[in-house]
């Protein structure tokens, strides 16, 4: 048997070439391919990067430039601005800007914009870097949750930054005084805060404030803290005398606040936003509250110009009340007018001083044992009088005082509001009785009184006149005439003594110098009756000569 | 008997089969005269595609970013030229313009232009012109040179700021690979040889 | 051979857009049947053109170098920088490589190369038979580092673009730098125009 012929290489088939999908597509493809695939990937990662695009709402576009003013949160760039311009309504600009991937979380509703550039203000100067850096915008992270692409920015940086520890407060005071938003807040003498806004009240009743004090002195704000205005200098001129108070340099320039707690007040932190009362300085605001005030009217006679509401009542000079208030009042039964003084009691000062190791007394009904004390010092005379507290201003206080000469009186405590009895004032008498002189003086007719006196001055001066032509007429003439008489007459009681002495010769003389003597008395007699007959001659003389 | 001519002597050759490896020169200058290129047109489109996407992301995004005092700033390849335009240097502006983007831009796209159709066998429009115009815009294309330059600006930057390579840098340093690499295997003959090929 | 067979002897064209050897006639307005480009048997007015051109480049060379290109500002001072300066200060900060580089490049190369145009062109003046070779290699290498001067360009709008840092520094480019590039262009412009092969043709012409 025969093998079957072995195959020729000729008959075998010729391989195949295998046409596979991939050959034709060179492998050069792979290039591009990869190329863009890298390239939409560089791409997608750009786009997922990019971040955040904002719009920020600004007056104007001072200082601002597009893609070139960054954003700064903390002083750590987190994105800059692209476009600017102006507002579909021409109220302002918008500045379009691209904040950072990983600050988006940044852009919350209540977060704030605002633009850094060199700025003067109450607070001080700030932002002085930029004038080397160039302006940016910096910004406060707010704390709301829900996220924000439009924001309004802000003209002026804020006062406190949301992460600023501290808490805010509300006072209200009647007006601005000399405050303004960055004064000063002050706790013992600390700056502890600033005022961050104001606001008219709605009505227009007062102001306002919004205060920020900072940690850790929102500590010390409670319930029972007062805020008082502590701006400038505070100079009380009252019947204590003048004071001056101020809180410091800075406070007298832009004008602050302060604050203290009361003592013996709560010590329970005031939560934020609590509303308080500016009281007008720190004496008034350190008022302790008082729990029992009793009013009383008061009726004084004099003057009572220089009493102030606000003026003390004061027993012994221990501050026990206040005047609340001045009145006029018309009595229409009297047909007078009166002056009620309204005046606050505080009987808890009274009692206090009074209790001061002292047991306290029985247990009655307060309000009949404080009227029991009242009219028990007052049976003892206790009065109240208007005195004056200070000289040089005028102002006038109340005094309570014990005057035993004062006449009895009561406390009405029937009429409302109660009648406190009252004295007059010892500088009030002395100038009653000096107005009743004056009166009196002012009835004399003085001047008809110096009329007459002047015409009996002049009728008195005439006599005086016309006597002292006579008496110098008598010295001239009549004079010697008497001179001469009387001359004789003592030669003749001279002889009448010679006559009578012991050995005169006056039995034998005694008849001629009687006669003598007769003829001498004659001759007087003579003389005056020729006066009598003649008082001209006193001052003519006599005619013919002497006899 | 084909003949070519040297172009830099104009002495005359008989033309043979280039040499395997390597080129044939000139007998007389050594002026390069051949070289086998066998490169196909797909390599050509494929690395045209490529150069375009590069030169595309190289002009999207900033090329360096400078960190200085706290500000920073960046550029791009088109904003370098910018730089130039509003220093008033319109013609320089011009330049550096032409030379970057718009050179290898052409190129890019003339080649796409041509070659696509010619793979499929087809003929585009105008495009005797447009591969004269190839020829010429070539020589104009200074990427390489650009990106020295840029290394240079670095360097002097980073005397005295903080500097950040951007995306667009790493991109240039591939676009000029890419088209180093498109210029080499899109020789005037070969471009010429393709064109041939495809009328048969 | 003593007359060794040119492209022009034989009647033969080169396109110089496509390349392509183009039997023909001489005369001027024949085309390329390849591409259609107006064929040269050379460069149409090569030698004046391209004299021209360098001499240009001379003269501008001056103030391209005398000239600040740069001129950086800061607060402090005005520091105006010519291409020289700019080197020194690149190798006073440390980096003498690149400094190396902007030397070479900027200074050295436009130099080298108006002075190698201005011997190509005295040669294709005056052509000699002498040292041809090393011509076109001359003209090979002028042709090659041309276009790395232009990196100086480059840098500088670098740095114009991104030093502009309000109130820290900023940089202005100076006239330098534009005398600067009108070089790097007029040169290449000028080895684009010169046809090398002038280097080769005898003063014969056939």
């Amino acid at each position: 048997m025969t093998e079957p012929p072995a195959p020729s290489l000729d008959d075998l088939p010729a391989a195949v070439p295998a046409r596979s999908r991939w050959s034709r597509l060179p492998l050069i493809w792979m290039l591009p391919a990869v190329v863009i695939l890298a390239g939409a990937f560089v791409v997608v990662h750009e786009k997922l990067a990019q971040g955040t695009s904002i719009e920020i709402l600004f007056q104007n576009a001072e200082d601002l430039e597009a893609n070139k003013t960054k954003i700064r949160y903390k002083e750590v760039e987190i994105g800059d601005v692209r476009d600017i311009h102006v507002s579909k309504d021409r109220k302002g600009v918008v500045v379009t800007a691209m904040i950072h991937r990983d600050a988006s979380e940044y852009l919350v509703e209540d977060t704030r914009f605002w633009v850094v550039r060199p700025r003067v203000s109450a607070a001080g100067v700030t932002g002085l870097g930029t004038l080397v850096s160039g302006a940016y915008i910096s910004v406060d992270v707010g704390k709301s949750a829900s996220p924000s692409e439009h924001f309004v920015g802000l003209e002026v940086p804020p006062i406190v930054t949301s992460d600023l520890p501290g808490r805010q407060f509300m006072v209200h005071a009647d007006d601005l005084g000399s405050l303004d938003i960055g004064s000063l807040v002050f706790y013992r003498h600390i700056t502890a805060g600033q005022v961050v806004g104001y606001a008219l009240d709605p009505g227009g009743a007062g102001v306002t404030l919004t205060i920020f004090v900072n940690a850790p002195f929102d500590r010390y704000v409670t319930g029972g803290t007062r805020f008082w205005q502590a701006s400038g200098i505070d100079m009380s001129i009252n019947s204590d005398g003048i004071r001056l108070r101020t809180e410091s340099l800075t406070s007298i320039l832009q004008g602050g606040v302060a604050f203290q707690a009361l003592p013996g007040s709560a010590m329970t932190e005031a939560p934020r936003d609590t509303r308080f009362t500016l009281y007008p300085d720190e004496d008034r605001a350190m008022r302790p509250i008082e729990t029992e005030i009793r009013t009383f009217v008061m009726y004084f006679n004099g003057s009572l110009r220089g009493l102030s509401p606000g003026a003390p009542v004061e027993l012994h000079g221990i501050g026990v009340g206040e005047v609340k208030s001045v009145d006029v009042e018309y009595d229409r039964d009297a047909g007078t007018l009166r002056f009620p003084v309204l005046v606050d009691i505080y009987p808890q000062r009274i009692r206090g001083h009074k209790a001061r190791g002292a047991q306290p007394p029985a247990k009655d009904d307060p309000e009949t044992s404080s009227r029991r004390l009242v009219d028990s010092l007052v049976a003892r005379g206790l009065r109240a009088e208007l005195k004056s507290g200070n000289l040089l201003t005028g102002q006038k206080y109340v005094e309570l005082d014990m005057h035993a000469e004062a006449p009895a009186e009561k406390v009405w405590w029937a009429d409302q509001p109660w009648v406190f009895p009252t004295v007059s004032n010892g500088l009030d008498e002395f100038q009653d009785s000096m107005g009743s002189i004056a009166r009196k003086l002012n009835k004399v007719p003085f001047d008809q009184i110096s009329y007459r006196l002047l015409s009996t001055m002049t009728s008195l001066e005439q006599t005086l006149k016309s006597t002292d032509q006579l008496m110098r007429h008598v010295d001239g003439s009549v004079a010697p005439q008497v001179e001469a008489t009387l001359t004789e007459a003592q030669a003749a009681l001279k002889n009448a003594k010679e006559l009578l002495a012991q050995d005169a010769p006056l039995q034998s003389d005694l008849g001629p110098t009687l006669l003598q003597l007769s003829r001498a008395a004659k001759a007087v007699t003579a003389l005056v009756d020729y006066l009598e007959r003649h008082p001209e001659s006193l001052l003519r003389g006599k005619p013919g000569g002497s006899p | 008997m084909p003949v070519i001519v040297c172009p830099a002597c104009d002495l005359a050759h008989r033309l043979t089969t280039a040499p395997a490896s390597g080129r044939g020169q000139c007998a007389r200058c050594r002026a390069p005269l051949q070289r086998r290129e066998n490169a196909s047109i797909d390599s050509a489109i494929a690395l045209a595609v490529c150069a375009l996407v590069l030169l595309l992301l190289s002009n999207a995004y900033p090329l360096v970013a400078m960190q200085v005092n706290g500000s920073s700033r960046d550029t791009t390849l088109i904003g370098a030229a910018v730089g130039l335009y509003a220093q008033g240097f319109k013609s320089l502006a011009a330049l550096v313009f032409l030379t970057t983007v718009v050179a290898p831009l052409l190129q890019i796209v003339s080649l796409l232009y041509v070659l696509i159709p010619l793979r499929r066998g087809r003929r585009a429009f105008g495009r005797n012109t447009v591969l004269r115009m190839l020829t010429r815009v070539r020589p104009w294309s200074f990427m390489e040179v650009f990106m020295l330059g840029a290394l240079v600006a670095l360097v002097r930057l980073s005397n005295f700021a903080h500097i950040a390579a951007g995306i667009a840098l790493w991109s240039c340093a591939l676009l000029m690979l890419c088209l180093s690499a498109l210029t080499s295997i899109t020789s005037t003959e070969q471009l010429w040889r393709w064109v041939e090929e495809s009328r048969e | 051979m003593s007359n060794p067979a040119t492209g022009r002897s034989l009647g033969l064209l080169l396109c110089l857009d496509c390349r392509a050897t183009v039997r023909g006639a001489k005369a001027a307005h024949s085309h390329c049947p390849r591409c259609h480009a107006r064929l040269h048997e050379r460069k149409p007015h090569s030698l004046i053109v391209t004299t021209v051109l360098v001499v240009c480049a001379a003269l501008l060379y001056i103030p391209a170098n005398v000239l600040p290109v740069m001129n950086t500002r800061t607060i402090f001072d005005d520091e105006r920088d010519t291409i020289m300066s700019g080197v020194l200060v690149l190798l006073q900060s440390g980096s003498w490589p690149i400094a190396l580089l902007v030397f070479v490049a900027s200074i050295v190369v436009p130099l080298l190369k108006i002075l190698a145009l201005g011997v190509l062109l005295y040669s294709a003046w005056r052509p000699s038979p002498h040292r041809r070779l090393q011509r076109s290699e001359l003209y090979r290498m002028v042709e090659f580092i041309g276009r790395w001067s232009m990196l100086d360009i480059y840098a500088i709008s670098l740095l114009a673009t991104l030093v502009q840092v309000q109130s820290f520094a900023s940089v202005i480019v100076g006239w330098g730098a534009w005398a600067f590039a009108a070089v790097v262009v007029l040169t290449l412009l000028a080895a684009r125009t010169f046809d090398e092969r002038l280097l080769w043709d005898t003063p014969q012409h056939d």
